[in-house]
C-alpha cells in the first residue's frame, strides 16, 4: 500500500485544489486503504452539513417587504437615454449642474498633471460629450452633426422641402429605432453678444418623430461652464407636423466666451430645419430658459431644522413655474410640518430645491454631517439629498448627495462632507426633478471628528508630516476619486505592512474609467534646499491598472516644479518605493501619496521623508508610458515615434477596448508611426488617446501650432487630434480637439493642424491623437511651432453662426 | 426559469419589464449573500438594492464572455458588502450608540420578517460562518452556498485562483474545528496517518 497522504493532502483532496498527479496518486491509495476513505467519509460529511445548514438558513431568509423593484425603478431612469439627460442636466437647478461640473473641475484640480491625462480628458470629453460623439459632415457649411447617437442619424441639405428660399438642413434617423439623439448644430464666439439678450429662432418640419424634436442653445463661461441653457422640451415635436416656428431667448452674460445651437431628434424619424435667425432684444422679451443663480445670503447659523416656522431660513428655488415649495402642515416626521415641493402638472420641466445656506465659519477645515429625514412619493421622478460647500466666489468646492428612494416610510439620511478652510457657506437641502413630492424635516447639522474619509475631502496643508503609518485614522491624509461610484478610498485596518492599519484604494466597479487618490501636503519648510528621500510601501491586490506612488513639489503661486512617481501596474506583495530629490530653494509644499486608475486595490502604507546626503544619487524621472511618471517636462519628445523605447514620452488612456503601439509598416516618414486600433467589439462612446504633457513656459502669450499627419482606416466614430491648455490649477483655458472636423472613414496621410493661443496664465498644455469608436488611425511626425497672428486659430467656436438658411450647400 | 439573457437582451432594449423581471429573479438570491456575508438585513437590504439597480443601470458593461451573470452580480454584491463593512468600521463611535438607541431608520414595516429572521438563523454552521474573518466567510458562502468554482470565486473576490483556493480550505478547517468535538477533532489529529 502506498503511503498515507497526509492531512493537507486529504484537505486537498476533498476541495479539489490537487494538481492531477495528486490526485491519480490519491485515487489509488484510496483504493486500498480503508483507514483513508473513512476519514475522506467524513469530511464529505461535515461538507455537505456546512452546505445543507448554509443553504436552509439562507432560504428561510427573506428580503424586508421594502425591497422591491419600484424602490429602484427611479434609478433605472438613469440608463435611459443617458445622453439626453446629461443635456436635460443642464435644465436641473443651476446648483446641481454646476455641481457636476465644478466639481470635476476641482477633481482636475487636485490631480495635478497624470490627471491632465485621464481627468482632464475626461473634462474635455465630459464637455465635449454634450454633442462632441461626431459622425458625418452634414455637407452644410458651419452645420455639424453631433449628439449622442449621431451614428443613428444622418444629416445634410435637403433641395426639395424647404420653408424659404431653396433648401433646408435635416436630420433623419438611419435606424428603426433610436435610444439616443442626434443634433445638427453649431458654435459660435459670443462675443457680438455679450451683455446683451439674444433670441434663437427657427422653423422645424417633422416626419414620424416617435419621441420629440426641438431646438436648444447654450450659453458656455470663459471656462466652457454652462452659463445658460434652454432647449424646447415643453413644446415639443412630435409625430408628422408642417413647420413650426420655435425660439430660445438666453441672457449672455459679460463674460460669455461661446454660443452652442442647434436642432435636436430624439429617436427615430426626420426633422427639417430652415430660418434660423438670431436676434438680439430687449429686456421686455422675458428669457426661456435657466441663468446661473446669484447666490443667495446665507444664515448664520442652521436655524428652523424642523420645518416648525414655515420656510424661515429654506430657500425655494425652481427652474421652471411646475414645481410648488412650501411646508405641508399635514405630513412631518416630527411637529407639526414639513418641507415640501411637489411638482404640477404630468410633466414637470427642469428641477425644484429646498435648501438652505448658511455661513460656513463654523464648520471649515471639519467634516460636517448633516442629518436628514425624507419621504419621496414618486414613479419615475428623482430626488436628491444634497449637501455643499461654497467658496467666497460662490462657487462649489466640494459636494455630495444621495438619491432619496420612493417609499411611503420617512428615510433618514446623512452625508459627511470635509469643509474646506477656504468655505465661505454650506448648503443642504433637497431637490426633485420630475413628478412627484418629496417632504424634507427634522435636519441636523453638525461638525464631527470622523476616521472616515469622506468621499471627497479638499487639499489641506499640514505644517509638517502626520500619521505616515496609518495609525491615526485618516489624520493629515485627503482622499478624492473622480466618481465616488467608481472608487472608495479610506483606511483599512485589516491589512498593513506595519502596525494595525494601511491608507487603501480600492476600486467599486468593473472598468472604473477615472483616478483613485489619497495623499497628504505638507509645507515645503525644513526641506528646503535639502536632499530628501519619500519613500513608502504599496501593495496591490487584483490590480488591472496601475498605480503610482507619487510625489509633487509646488512652488509659490500654485506652480507645480517637481513630480515624480514610481509605479506599478500589476498585484504584488508590499514593496517599497522612493523618490530622491534636492527639494528646490522655491518650494511651497510637498505632496504625496497614492493615485490608483482601473480596477483594484491598492494600500499603502509606512511613508517615509528623511533627509539624505549628497551621497545618495537623485532618482531619474519615470517615463514609463502608461504610468503617471511623465509630467512636467518642458519641451514636446518623442513626436516622430522613432525613439528606441516604442512611445516614449507617450501615455495612453488604457482603454481596454483598444490597443495602442508603434506602427513599422505603416509610417509617414521615418520607420516608426503610433498607431491605435479598436478591438472586435467597442463599448458605446468608448475613446483612446495617445497624448503628451508639456510645461508651457516657454509658450506663454504665444500662439502654438499642432500639426501632424494622419491616416485611418475604417473609423466609424472620428479621429482627430487635439491639444489643451491648462492653468496651474488645471483648469482648462482652451480645448480643440476637431470636433467640428472630424477624420471619418478611410483617409490616406495629411496633414492636419490646431492652432491655440497660449494665455498668460497657462502652465500645462497637452496634445494628442484621438480615436473614437471603432476604426484605425495612424499618426506621425508631430510637429509644435509658434506661429505668427497671420495664423488663424482652431478653436471650435467660429466667429459668427453660418449659413442659417441653409442655402450654402458645401 | 426564464432565459436570463434573453431578458438582458430585452432589458439593454428597454424594456422596462424585462428589467423587472431580472430583479424579481435575483433579488432573494442577492439578498441572502448579503445578509450572510453582512449579518444585518438594514445593511443587506440597501446592498441588494444598490447592487441590482447597479447592475441594471450598468447592464451593457455586462460582458457575458468574462462571466455568468450570477458571476457578474455576486461580484457586485461583494463589493458593496466590503463597502459597507469598511464603512461601518470606518463610522465613528456615536453614530453607532445613535442607531442602536431605536431610530425609526429601519423601516418598521420589515420589523416582524426581520425578528423571525434574526431567531431563525441559529444552525451551529451559520453561528461558526459567523466567526470567520471576512475573507474566510466570503470563501463559505461563495463556495458552499452559491457553489461558484474557483475561477468565478477569484473573479468575484478578486484574487488569484490559488488564494481562492486556500481561503476555502482555510475556512473550512476553521469550521472543522467548531462543528467537531474538540476531543473527536484532537483525536483526528492525533490519528492522522
Amino acid at each position: 500500500m502506498s503511503e498515507h497522504p497526509n492531512h493537507q493532502q486529504l484537505i486537498g483532496y476533498i476541495h479539489q485544489t490537487l494538481n492531477d498527479d495528486e490526485r491519480e496518486v490519491m485515487d489509488r491509495h484510496l483504493t486500498t486503504c480503508q483507514a483513508c476513505r473513512s476519514q475522506l467519509a467524513d469530511h464529505d460529511r461535515l461538507q455537505h452539513r456546512i452546505r445543507y445548514e448554509l443553504m436552509a438558513d439562507l432560504k428561510a431568509i427573506q428580503p424586508p417587504r421594502t425591497t422591491t423593484f419600484d424602490a429602484i425603478a427611479p434609478r433605472l431612469e438613469q440608463r435611459r437615454s443617458l445622453m439626453l439627460r446629461q443635456l436635460a442636466m443642464r435644465i436641473t437647478v443651476a446648483v446641481a449642474a454646476a455641481a457636476m461640473l465644478i466639481t470635476l473641475a476641482v477633481l482636475a484640480n487636485q490631480f495635478q498633471p497624470p490627471a491632465t491625462n485621464a481627468i482632464g480628458l475626461a473634462l474635455a470629453a465630459n464637455r465635449a460629450a454634450d454633442f462632441a460623439a461626431l459622425g458625418t459632415n452634414p455637407g452644410a457649411d458651419g452645420w455639424f452633426l453631433a449628439g449622442s447617437a449621431p451614428q443613428n442619424y444622418e444629416s445634410g441639405i435637403d433641395q426639395a422641402v424647404m420653408h424659404d428660399g431653396k433648401s433646408s438642413g435635416y436630420i433623419s434617423s438611419t435606424v428603426p429605432s433610436s435610444e439616443g439623439f442626434g443634433t445638427l448644430m453649431q458654435m459660435f464666439k459670443a462675443d457680438d453678444y455679450r451683455g446683451k439678450r439674444l433670441r434663437l429662432s427657427a422653423y422645424v418640419k417633422a416626419e414620424h418623430v416617435d419621441d420629440w424634436a426641438g431646438l436648444w442653445m447654450r450659453v458656455d463661461g470663459p471656462a466652457s461652464e454652462m452659463a445658460g441653457f434652454d432647449n424646447t422640451q415643453n413644446k415639443p415635436i412630435r409625430g408628422t407636423v408642417d413647420w413650426q416656428p420655435l425660439a430660445i431667448v438666453l441672457d449672455v452674460p459679460q463674460n460669455g466666451a461661446g454660443i452652442a445651437f442647434g436642432v435636436l431628434l430624439q429617436g427615430a424619424g426626420r426633422i427639417w430645419i430652415d430660418n434660423v435667425r438670431f436676434e438680439v432684444v430687449g429686456q421686455n422679451v422675458s428669457t426661456t430658459g435657466k441663468q446661473a443663480e446669484a447666490p443667495t445670503p446665507p444664515m448664520l447659523q442652521p436655524i428652523n431644522l424642523g420645518f416648525e416656522a414655515g420656510l424661515k431660513g429654506w430657500s425655494p428655488e425652481s427652474t421652471s413655474q411646475d414645481y410648488g415649495i412650501d411646508t405641508d402642515p399635514a405630513v412631518a416626521h416630527s411637529g407639526q410640518a414639513a418641507g415640501h415641493i411637489q411638482s404640477k402638472g404630468a410633466k414637470p420641466l427642469g428641477a425644484g430645491a429646498l435648501s438652505q445656506y448658511v455661513k460656513a465659519d463654523a464648520y471649515q477645515g471639519k467634516p460636517l454631517r448633516v442629518i436628514g429625514y425624507f419621504k419621496f412619493d414618486s414613479v419615475n421622478a428623482t430626488a436628491r439629498f444634497t449637501v455643499y460647500a461654497f467658496s467666497p466666489q460662490d462657487t462649489i468646492l466640494r459636494s455630495d448627495s444621495q438619491p432619496i428612494s420612493s417609499t411611503a416610510v420617512w428615510q433618514r439620511h446623512d452625508i459627511v462632507l470635509y469643509v474646506p478652510e477656504n468655505s465661505d457657506r454650506i448648503a443642504y437641502g433637497v431637490i426633485l426633478e420630475g413628478a412627484g413630492q418629496v417632504w424634507i424635516d427634522d435636519v441636523q447639522v453638525e461638525a464631527v471628528g470622523s476616521r472616515v474619509l469622506p468621499a471627497s475631502v479638499d487639499r489641506t496643508i499640514e505644517p509638517q508630516p502626520a500619521n505616515l503609518d496609518f495609525e491615526a485614522g485618516s489624520t493629515g491624509w485627503s482622499a478624492a476619486s473622480s466618481d465616488p461610484q467608481e472608487y472608495v478610498t479610506g483606511i483599512d485596518s485589516t491589512v498593513a505592512h506595519l502596525g494595525q492599519a494601511s491608507g487603501s484604494i480600492e476600486s467599486l466597479v468593473p472598468k472604473p474609467g477615472g483616478l483613485g487618490l489619497l495623499r497628504q501636503t505638507v509645507k515645503a519648510g525644513e526641506y528646503r534646499d535639502k536632499r530628501v528621500r519619500v519613500s513608502g510601501y504599496l501593495k496591490a491586490d487584483r490590480l488591472a491598472g496601475g498605480a503610482s506612488f507619487l510625489l509633487t513639489i509646488f512652488g509659490q503661486p500654485d506652480q507645480m516644479i517637481y513630480a515624480n512617481s514610481r509605479s506599478i501596474s500589476g498585484p504584488t506583495d508590499w514593496q517599497r518605493f522612493e523618490i530622491v530629490l534636492n527639494v528646490p530653494a522655491n518650494s511651497d509644499r510637498l505632496e504625496y501619496g497614492l493615485a490608483v486608475r482601473g480596477e483594484g486595490q491598492v494600500w499603502i502604507d509606512d511613508v517615509r521623508i528623511e533627509f539624505v546626503g549628497n551621497g545618495v544619487e537623485s532618482s531619474s524621472f519615470e517615463t514609463s508610458p502608461l504610468q503617471y511618471g511623465f509630467f512636467g517636462a518642458s519641451q514636446p519628445d518623442n513626436l516622430d515615434f522613432e525613439s528606441s523605447t516604442a512611445l516614449q514620452a507617450w501615455f495612453n488612456g488604457g482603454n481596454p477596448d483598444y490597443e495602442v503601439d508603434v506602427d513599422h509598416s505603416v509610417v509617414h516618414s521615418g520607420s516608426a508611426s503610433a498607431h491605435i486600433q479598436s478591438k472586435a467589439t467597442v463599448s458605446a462612446g468608448s475613446y483612446e488617446v495617445l497624448s503628451q504633457f508639456m510645461r508651457a513656459d516657454d509658450y506663454r502669450g504665444k500662439r502654438l501650432r499642432l500639426s501632424s499627419y494622419i491616416k485611418t482606416d475604417q473609423v466609424e466614430g472620428w479621429a482627430g487630434m487635439w491639444m489643451n491648455i491648462a492653468d496651474s490649477s488645471n483648469q482648462l483655458l482652451g480645448l480643440d480637439n476637431m470636433q467640428n472636423r472630424p477624420i471619418t472613414g478611410t483617409t490616406d496621410w495629411r496633414e492636419y493642424e490646431t492652432v491655440l493661443d497660449i494665455p498668460e496664465n497657462g502652465a500645462m498644455i497637452g496634445f494628442g491623437a484621438l480615436l473614437q469608436g471603432k476604426g484605425e488611425i495612424w499618426w506621425d511626425d508631430v510637429q509644435l511651432e509658434v506661429v505668427g497672428a497671420d495664423v488663424p486659430t482652431t478653436h471650435p467656436y467660429q466667429q459668427q453662426p453660418l449659413n442659417l438658411d441653409f442655402e450654402n450647400s458645401k | 426559469m426564464p432565459d436570463i439573457n434573453a431578458l438582458i437582451e430585452r432589458w439593454r432594449a428597454d424594456d422596462t419589464h424585462a428589467a423587472e423581471a431580472i430583479y424579481n429573479l435575483y433579488r432573494d438570491s442577492i439578498y441572502r449573500l448579503a445578509y450572510g456575508l453582512l449579518g444585518e438585513p438594514a445593511d443587506a437590504e440597501e446592498v441588494t438594492q444598490d447592487a441590482l439597480a447597479y447592475a441594471l443601470i450598468h447592464i451593457k458593461r455586462y460582458d457575458p464572455r468574462r462571466a455568468s451573470f450570477v458571476t457578474w452580480l455576486h461580484t457586485i454584491t461583494l463589493s458593496r458588502c466590503r463597502d459597507k463593512r469598511r464603512r461601518r468600521r470606518l463610522s465613528s463611535v456615536p453614530l453607532f450608540t445613535w442607531l442602536e438607541s431605536g431610530d425609526d431608520r429601519i423601516d418598521p414595516s420589515s420589523a416582524p420578517e426581520d425578528l423571525a429572521n434574526r431567531t431563525d438563523v441559529r444552525s451551529e454552521v451559520w453561528r461558526a460562518v459567523q466567526t470567520l474573518s471576512s475573507p474566510l466567510r466570503e470563501a463559505v458562502l461563495l463556495r458552499y452556498w452559491a457553489g461558484h468554482t474557483y475561477r468565478e470565486m477569484a473573479s468575484i473576490l478578486g484574487c488569484p485562483i490559488p488564494t481562492a483556493q486556500s481561503r476555502v480550505r482555510l475556512a473550512y478547517e476553521r469550521l472543522r474545528t467548531q462543528l467537531t468535538p474538540d476531543d473527536l477533532a484532537a483525536l483526528e489529529e492525533e490519528q492522522a496517518p
